[in-house]
């Protein structure tokens, strides 16, 4: 097992903006670290070059101390699962699995019995004399893991690996590999876009976005304590309502209005936030989680009179979309305080299985408890350690 | 959908292509059975429909070519020399084609460029500067001068490297991970994969060398290392003319090209269409 450092590592071909910006990241012994974040933000491009097969512009590439940055793949020692899985096509399964044992130029003995042993703990066994055209994607998918497994690798790097998986078999795979990286406890880097893997498997989550490291941090974490609107709204499924407000003072408390309504912050959301106090009569960012939007029957103080826009009934919960009279912020962009939706629409998920008709008029209530705050920069305004 | 064609527009389509495929075929019918036939038939019949008829067949003029030439020592010639070009070729252009579509060096980008020019020159335009050149070696009626100049092609190196090139770079690149060179890469994980490509550029390369003419003319003096096409020359000013023997002698050296076609068909036409060559 092994520890992977990067420090400063930059990446930029000739006559180009850099794909990715002095990146610190650092993946412990025995974890499994998933960087995540939109297509085409590096995220690849960083794995690629922990592995040897893209070069490091600028920075250091560190396996247990050890500066890599000039050593070639195969001095790594670093197994990688391809996202098209990259099984040889001309070999069976068991000689794809023996072909890295091979390499290393282990006796025949030996190069079965770990063949054998790979086979079994993935339950191969039945396919070994298969070749790989013959293989379903599930199984495909397992001897890519399997090769990577069959030596003894200081870390797994994993390259997007369920992205061409259905869905349901997405999960199975999810879950078969995280049950084997803790039993092998080996370090391993993960790359995907998407977030329910990354939220499901990581030990630690790294959210990327356009070649710059936004927040690492656990799973939950990075769920209730987003350190800027991209996070908030990259992280959750669906993501973070992040509205514009005006905080006011209304009868010595600190609120905000919707439309009509005036909402009040609570206790709690101040001492989390102890900036706010200062801040009242200026703008700010308020994230609001689907889950924290309640349906409530109308005619109530703090409800929000909305219209639906569509509705995915998804049978133990309904996730709803309104259109509502509100400033709603887009929270992919470089100055989300001055980026408005063009159609302002806001997000709830609502347990139970509905039935909303567009154009019909619900109420929405708010739970001021678990509200987020960021400046109009788009950055939390409590102190996240 | 395909549109239907008229009755007589069918018609007509089939019967110009069946005139054509006439005229394509006559040739090798009339030299077939005028190998069959006595000398003094062959030439009186040549031109009527009596040419294309091979009664009262005989294999005479085939067994008047091994008597009077040494037939077998030009076929094993040319089986040698076309066939040491296709093989070495393989080897040479496989490997320099994966260079330029794989791996970085400097003026990879200009050499390639200069190797898909010399694809445009033809041989006779630098035939007389290599002539000089195999001189200087000493190596003129030699089979080397024959195979040597050849084993490097621009051709095949440029259907190697659109096949390569297209090959998924994940295969090599998990190779590399799993611990392999770049020859290892090349022989365990590249090879195994291209055997389109190779079966394609063999063929190519053994039609283009099996009738080459020109220059086994130049550099061969005696009939030690003369390859089928500069023999076959030879033999017809060889006294007495004999047509029928000349047409036997000509059966025999077409025949390993038309088994390879036939053998290989699938793969032959495979490779005109990725090379984008015509007929």
């Amino acid at each position: 097992m092994a520890s992977i450092r990067l420090d400063k590592v930059s990446k930029q071909y000739d006559g180009h903006d850099a794909i990715i910006e002095e990146m610190d990241l650092q993946i412990r012994d025995g974890e499994l670290l998933v960087l995540v974040g939109p297509s085409g933000c590096g995220k690849s491009t960083l794995l690629r070059m922990v592995a040897g097969l893209e070069e490091v512009s600028a920075g250091e590439i560190l396996i247990d101390d050890l500066v890599v940055n000039q050593l070639p793949p195969q001095k790594r020692n670093l197994a990688m699962v391809f996202q098209n899985y990259a099984l040889y096509p001309h070999m069976t399964v068991r000689e794809n699995l023996a072909f890295p044992l091979k390499m290393q130029r282990l006796l025949r003995d030996e190069v079965n019995r770990r063949v054998a042993q790979t086979a079994e703990l993935l339950s191969l066994g039945n396919l070994l004399d298969r070749r790989p055209k013959q293989l379903s994607g599930g199984q495909r998918q397992r001897v890519a893991m399997g090769r990577a497994m069959v030596r003894d690798a200081d870390a797994f790097l994993m390259d997007e690996p369920l992205s061409n998986l259905d869905a349901k078999l997405r999960v199975e795979i999810r879950s078969e590999i995280a049950a084997l990286q803790k039993r092998l406890g080996i370090t391993t880097l993960y790359v995907t876009h998407d977030q329910v893997e990354a939220m499901t498997l990581g030990h630690r989550v790294a959210v990327m976005r356009a070649g710059k490291l936004q927040q690492v941090a656990t799973p939950s974490r990075l769920y209730e304590h987003p350190i800027n609107v991209f996070v908030a709204g990259f992280i959750g499924n669906p993501g973070m309502n992040v509205l514009r407000v005006k905080l006011e003072t209304v009868d010595k408390t600190l609120a905000f209005r919707l439309g009509e309504h005036c909402f009040t912050l609570t206790q709690s959301v101040v001492e989390n936030y102890p900036d706010l106090p200062n801040r009242s009569g200026q703008m700010l960012l308020l994230g609001i989680r689907p889950a924290a939007i309640t349906l409530v029957e109308p005619g109530g103080n703090d409800s929000l009179e909305t219209i639906v826009s569509s509705a995915e009934p998804l049978g133990h919960e309904t996730i709803l979309h309104v259109d509502a009279d509100i400033d709603v912020v887009a929270t992919d962009t470089e100055d989300p305080g001055n980026t408005l939706l063009k159609r302002p629409v806001l997000t709830a998920i609502i347990p139970g299985h509905h039935h909303f008709k567009p154009g019909e008029t619900v109420h929405l209530q708010i739970d001021c408890d678990k509200l987020h705050c960021f400046d109009l920069q788009g950055t939390a305004l409590a102190p996240h350690d | 959908m395909r549109p239907q064609r008229s009755r007589p527009g069918m018609i007509l389509s089939y019967a110009l292509l069946s005139v054509l495929a006439l005229l394509c075929l006559a040739p090798v019918v009339m030299m077939l059975t005028g190998s069959l036939k006595p000398d003094e038939r062959v030439l009186t019949e040549a031109g009527t429909l009596a040419g294309f008829i091979p009664d009262q067949a005989s294999l005479q003029n085939y067994a008047d070519v091994f008597t009077r030439t040494d037939f077998l020592g030009f076929l094993i010639n040319s089986l040698f020399i076309t066939g040491t070009i296709v093989i070495c070729g393989l080897l040479v252009n496989a490997l320099a084609a994966y260079a330029f579509a794989r791996l970085h060096w400097h003026g990879r980008d200009l050499l390639f460029n200069l190797v898909l020019a010399l694809m445009i020159l033809p041989l006779e335009a630098i035939a007389v500067p290599l002539f000089y050149g195999v001189s200087l070696l000493g190596l003129r009626d030699t089979y080397l001068a024959q195979i040597l100049p050849f084993i490097a092609n621009a051709f095949s190196i440029y259907l190697f490297y659109s096949f390569f090139i297209g090959l998924p770079r994940e295969l090599e690149e998990a190779a590399r991970l799993d611990g392999a060179s770049t020859l290892r890469i090349f022989f365990s994980i590249i090879l195994p994969n291209s055997k389109p490509v190779f079966a394609s550029v063999a063929i190519l390369s053994f039609l283009m060398w099996w009738g080459a003419y020109l220059w086994p003319l130049m550099v061969t003096i005696g009939p030690e290392v003369r390859p089928l096409p500069v023999a076959i020359a030879a033999f017809y000013t060889l006294p007495p003319l004999q047509w029928g023997d000349i047409l036997a002698f000509g059966v025999m050296m077409v025949a390993p090209v038309l088994l390879i076609f036939i053998l290989f068909q699938r793969w032959f036409v495979r490779g005109v269409a990725a090379s984008g060559i015509k007929g």
